[in-house]
């Protein structure tokens, strides 16, 4: 829900309540003002007529009596008991025939001390008509309200939060890897200006931290090559000394070995800091076709000791646009990847078509966590051989070149479809 | 066989040295840019290897001025910098190999004996070993002038043992050579030992004495 439509939902809350409240109470209070003025006038009516039948007593006051009209009804009483009453009843309205409301005052009095009975009746027919009239208004008013309070919302929102909507799709965008800097407009509103100050610096800050800590693996990494290059050729000369015994031989593989896995893995962490730097700009039109033929030559042989079943189907000889170098390293790390958590006697299936690359292989029977699967050492055993770098690599490639790459697990295959920006040959 | 290793960093220069020194390379040495330049000029090698990073200038500069002045030597550029666009634009320049630091010394023994074989015979070379004789341009292997049916890998592997002959050359070295550098998919080494089994068998059947040999814990060794 939308700020703004929960604030205005607090006001609609409060409007609706009110007027609910207030209808009511109106028609109450505007019946009883009526109902008094209505008395006021019945009991007026009542003493005229008092006076003018004391001022005509020479005769007899029944002679007057139509003078008074339907309204009035004047009787003589036999004898004398106070009463005074004012209520209201239901008639039938004897010229229209309907069932209207009478408020009727009801007295006995004593003129010129003979007791007579009088009945002042007064229809409320015109004043119901305005306590209606006047809910109707009331009524009316309040759609009113409600309709101009969501259309100045309306209005007033796009307004006033074009700032706010223009800093969070900067911020969706924003990416630490980014060398622009993101671009906040400038608010006059207090709240906004300090938000956006506030993201202001947040995200130089981190993209200053991203560019530092890009540098030092950079440099790191560099500055590991020479040493590395003289531990693995002084362990290279060290083998053809003699005498070596079989346990020093040992030892000094295991040696090897090590320097071997530590070059590997400075190799690719420079790899990942050249992806991140976009080192990698010059595109060419490439068949991946070729591609994955050559690379899965280039694996006969553990595809032959693993004793592997890879099926190929490489239909469309589809070209596609991108880096050279960055093709042959996606297409080595998927297959590499397919092959190395395989299983034996497993199978690798790789399918090209217009559009996508499905590369699926056996391995263990579990779903890799898809959340996961390219963070940067996450690795799903603790096979040393692995780097857990491999996808994280694939995934920045994919990026670079506009493919969208997405893990399932199939038929207990795991699978990497990726979705690619292909082109057919001109 | 003259070759000069144009390198500032000590210690590795003195590796190089030491493993293409016994295998009858003269060896002779420049540890920075201007050192390097006067050598070129002043003397003809078979053989430069270069380290692009140099004080006192840019190793790129001494590939253009070999090239400058004709100099026909065979260049192997070894870089610790951004290597696709060093082994780009060395190649561009002339060189003839790359080779991106940290390497393994026999990798470097096998493309410096690779470089001189295509300059110094111009092709047509025929190394020849006791009953053995390799013909690197047709790739065929002779032995008592029978001809040894190799597959690529096999061949691959005997020139890489040829090159490096007696020296012990490790699995590593070998797997990464025969797989060109993706040596990320093996779980282990097993499939080396399944290839110079069928080499030597292969040899063997032909008459040729068993040269290679199989040094425990480390890895093979071309003996002759």
């Amino acid at each position: 829900m939308k700020l703004l439509n929960r604030s205005i939902q607090s006001y609609l809350l409060y409007a609706i309540g009110i007027f609910i409240i207030s209808i009511p109470l109106f028609y109450f209070v505007i019946q009883q003002i009526i109902s008094n003025d209505v008395d006021r006038a019945l009991r007026l009516q009542k003493s005229e007529l008092i006076k003018r039948i004391e001022r005509i007593s020479d005769r007899d006051p029944f002679a007057i009596l139509d003078a008074f009209g339907p309204d009035i009804i004047f009787n003589r009483l036999q004898e004398y008991r106070f009463y005074d009453s004012l209520y209201t009843v239901q008639k039938i309205n004897p010229v229209t025939q309907d069932l209207v409301s009478y408020r009727i005052l009801e007295s006995n009095v004593l003129i010129r001390g003979l007791p007579y009975k009088i009945v002042v009746q007064n229809s409320l027919v015109n004043s119901q008509d305005l306590i209606k009239s006047i809910v109707l208004i009331m009524a009316l008013l309040l759609v009113l309200i409600i309709a101009g309070l969501l259309m100045i919302n309306q209005k007033l929102s796009k307004k006033l939060w074009y700032p706010f909507n223009n800093t969070l799709s900067q911020l969706q965008q924003f990416r630490v890897d980014n060398p622009n800097p993101i671009h906040l407009m400038k608010s006059d509103i207090d709240e906004f200006a300090d938000l956006n100050k506030a993201i202001g610096t947040l995200s130089e800050n981190n993209r200053r931290l991203f560019v530092l800590q890009k540098e030092f693996t950079e440099n790191a990494s560099h500055e590991m090559q020479t040493p590395l290059a003289i531990l693995q050729s002084k362990l290279e000369l060290l083998m053809q000394t003699s005498p070596i015994s079989e346990e020093q031989a040992i030892l000094i593989n295991d040696l090897l070995q090590a320097s071997q896995r530590m070059s590997r893995l400075n190799k690719t962490l420079l790899l990942l800091t050249r992806l991140d730097n976009n080192q990698f700009e010059e595109k060419e039109r490439i068949s991946l076709k070729e591609i994955i033929e050559r690379i899965l030559t280039q694996f006969d042989d553990v595809i032959t000791a693993k004793q592997l079943k890879v099926s190929v189907m490489l239909g469309d000889p589809a070209y596609c646009i991108m880096n050279k170098t960055l093709a042959e390293i996606l297409v080595s790390n998927l297959l590499s990847n397919a092959i190395r958590h395989n299983i034996y006697a497993g199978v690798i299936s790789v399918h090209l078509e217009q559009n996508m690359m499905i590369i699926k292989n056996s391995g263990r029977l579990m779903p890799l966590d898809p959340e996961n699967i390219f963070t940067r050492f996450q690795k799903s055993n603790t096979d040393s051989h692995s780097l857990g770098l491999g996808l994280e690599i694939v995934q920045k490639i994919c990026r670079l070149s506009g493919f969208a790459i997405r893990y399932s697990f199939e038929d207990n295959l795991h699978t990497f479809s990726l979705q690619l920006n292909y082109q057919r040959p001109v | 066989m003259k070759i000069l290793i144009v390198e500032d960093e000590p210690e590795l220069r003195k590796s190089i040295v030491d493993y293409l020194g016994s295998e009858h390379y003269i060896c002779e040495t420049a540890e920075d840019y201007h050192t390097a330049l006067n050598k070129i000029e002043s003397f003809d090698y078979d053989c430069i290897i270069l380290d692009l990073g140099l004080p006192g200038g840019d190793g790129l500069h001494i590939l253009k001025a070999l090239k400058q002045n004709r100099k026909t030597e065979g260049i192997i550029i070894v870089s610790a910098r951004n290597a696709i666009d060093d082994r780009i634009s060395g190649l561009n320049l002339g060189a003839d190999d790359y080779l991106s630091k940290p390497f393994h010394l026999s990798e470097l023994g096998a493309r410096i004996a690779a470089i001189i074989r295509r300059r110094k015979f111009d092709g047509s070379n025929i190394l020849q070993l006791n009953e053995l004789s390799v013909d690197t341009a047709s790739k065929t292997v002779k032995v008592h002038h029978k001809p040894v049916d190799l597959t690529r890998k096999e061949y691959d592997l005997l020139i890489y043992l040829v090159s490096n002959k007696n020296k012990v050359i490790s699995k590593n070295a070998i797997a990464e050579h025969l797989s060109m550098g993706e040596t990320d998919v093996f779980d282990n080494f097993d499939f080396i030992y399944a290839h110079i089994k069928n080499l030597k068998k292969k040899l063997s059947q032909s008459g040729c004495t068993d040269y290679i040999k199989s040094i425990y814990g480390m890895g093979y060794k071309f003996d002759i």
